[in-house]
């Protein structure tokens, strides 16, 4: 074959590969121009968090782990996690230190059991935790843009680990959903959901879904600070 | 470097009394003292365990996390009945409940029945054998644990230490406290590597009532 319709045919299926990403992208969205406001009022673990005990259900690699998970914020501006079962059992002790990346938290294991103990799961801790907890900004402010699917507005953000939006309803409301977009295609790779009850720092729910791994998080909460 | 190596010997004795000194002043001030005759006592303890047919009580539960400086509570009812059957169940934060019959274990929350979990029932089983082992009288000989027994006016302090692998991930040792009067467990301590520990303890116990079918299968 020609060398010449060899380089047509893969400019053309790379335009082709490019257009099937775009159409499937998950969201529309055009600049808003308004500036950001607030950004801490609005994270899921707001102003004045301190600690909080959740009811937690883990499934990954073919397990389901269930028990209680305690966040705790400490005073260096580090979180501390620990997750354990109904009898007392610890799955695992971590610590989320500031990071020096935009929306980064990292991740240090204290205490872990041994089949939880694998990068790509503890890679996959930290960025949810670092979403959870953040946005961390470096240099603010983020774009803030309208959300033409959902409704609402999105801060979009730069991340160590591809781009992360922050979805909130109203001037003043707070993050409802966090996604992380990755790779060519804009992919969800991790998507929050959170919910809250009246005015605790903390969420009173949180789902953490990461297909790529065929792993669920969810967390209730069963303490008030 | 005689001097030297002399210094590191007398340096290494000291140590050692000072561990010794310590470790005694560590039981002596909760009051226990070693078990002289251990094997009358593992005779006695055999003995009275087995007329145990069945216990219910309340049980409190605490959870210590040391990394977090923070203990977590929480509590439910506990059934115990003869050959295998126990039942514990959480109902404070919320709602969980285990079942041990036989060899099998059902696991239930306030949603849904959740399917057999093989991390957590290395644990399950662990505590479950733990458990039937006390009441049975067998914990002493059943090979799974190195232990030791210490004694005050109410009660004896079993510390098993398990020897199996899996076990001693979770694991580093277990106490169990057991009433002098009736040889029940009044708390069972479970402590970890990390020096987190767990204790359960059983109040408001009633040995060998009738407890119905019903409480050891799950609706």
């Amino acid at each position: 074959m020609n060398p010449s319709r060899i380089i047509y045919f893969i400019c053309i299926s790379v335009l082709l590969l490019l257009a099937g990403c775009r159409a499937s992208k998950h969201w529309h969205a055009a600049e808003s121009g308004a500036p950001v406001t607030a950004i801490g009022e609005r994270k899921a673990f707001g102003p004045g968090f301190d600690k909080v005990l959740f009811r937690a259900r883990l499934s990954v690699y073919g397990q389901d782990l269930n028990g209680l998970m305690m966040i705790k914020a400490q005073d260096d501006g580090s979180h501390k996690v620990a997750f354990f079962n109904e009898l007392g059992m610890n799955f695992f002790d971590l610590i989320l230190l500031p990071g020096d990346k935009a929306n980064h938290r990292i991740l240090r294991v204290n205490n872990i059991y041994s089949s939880l103990n694998r990068k790509k799961l503890l890679n996959a801790f930290e960025k949810q935790f670092s979403m959870l907890l953040g946005p961390d900004l470096l240099q603010s402010p983020a774009p803030e843009y309208a959300d033409d699917k959902h409704g609402g507005r999105f801060l979009r953000i730069d991340s160590y680990r591809g781009k992360d939006h922050y979805y909130f309803e109203g001037p003043s409301a707070r993050f409802r959903m966090i996604t992380n977009v990755t790779g060519l295609c804009r992919d969800e790779k991790v998507v929050i959901g959170i919910s809250y009850q009246e005015d605790e720092p903390a969420p009173e729910k949180i789902w953490i879904r990461q297909a790529d791994m065929k792993m669920t998080f969810s967390l209730e909460r069963i303490s008030r600070q | 470097m005689l001097k030297k190596r002399n210094k590191v010997i007398i340096g290494g004795v000291v140590s050692l009394l000072l561990l010794v000194v310590s470790t005694g002043q560590a039981i002596a001030q909760d009051g226990y003292t070693p078990v002289q005759d251990t094997a009358l006592f593992a005779a006695k303890l055999k003995k009275a365990s087995g007329l145990t047919r069945s216990i219910s009580s309340d049980f409190l539960q605490l959870k210590h996390l040391g990394f977090l400086e923070e203990d977590v509570e929480s509590s439910g009812r506990f059934y115990f009945r003869r050959e295998k059957q126990l039942r514990w169940e959480y109902t404070a934060p919320f709602f969980y409940l285990i079942i041990f019959s036989g060899d099998s274990i059902m696991i239930r929350d306030d949603e849904r029945t959740l399917t057999y979990d093989a991390t957590s029932s290395v644990m399950f089983r662990e505590i479950n054998d733990v458990m039937l082992n006390m009441v049975s009288g067998n914990i002493l000989g059943s090979g799974h644990y190195e232990w030791s027994a210490f004694e005050n006016d109410l009660n004896y302090m079993i510390e098993l230490r398990p020897l199996k692998p899996g076990m001693k991930e979770f694991l580093e040792k277990i106490r169990l406290f057991v009433n002098k009067t009736d040889f029940s467990v009044d708390e069972l301590m479970m402590i970890e590597a990390s020096g987190d520990y767990t204790s359960i303890k059983f109040v408001n116990k009633h040995l060998n009532e009738p407890i119905p079918d019903h409480i050891f299968y799950m609706h």
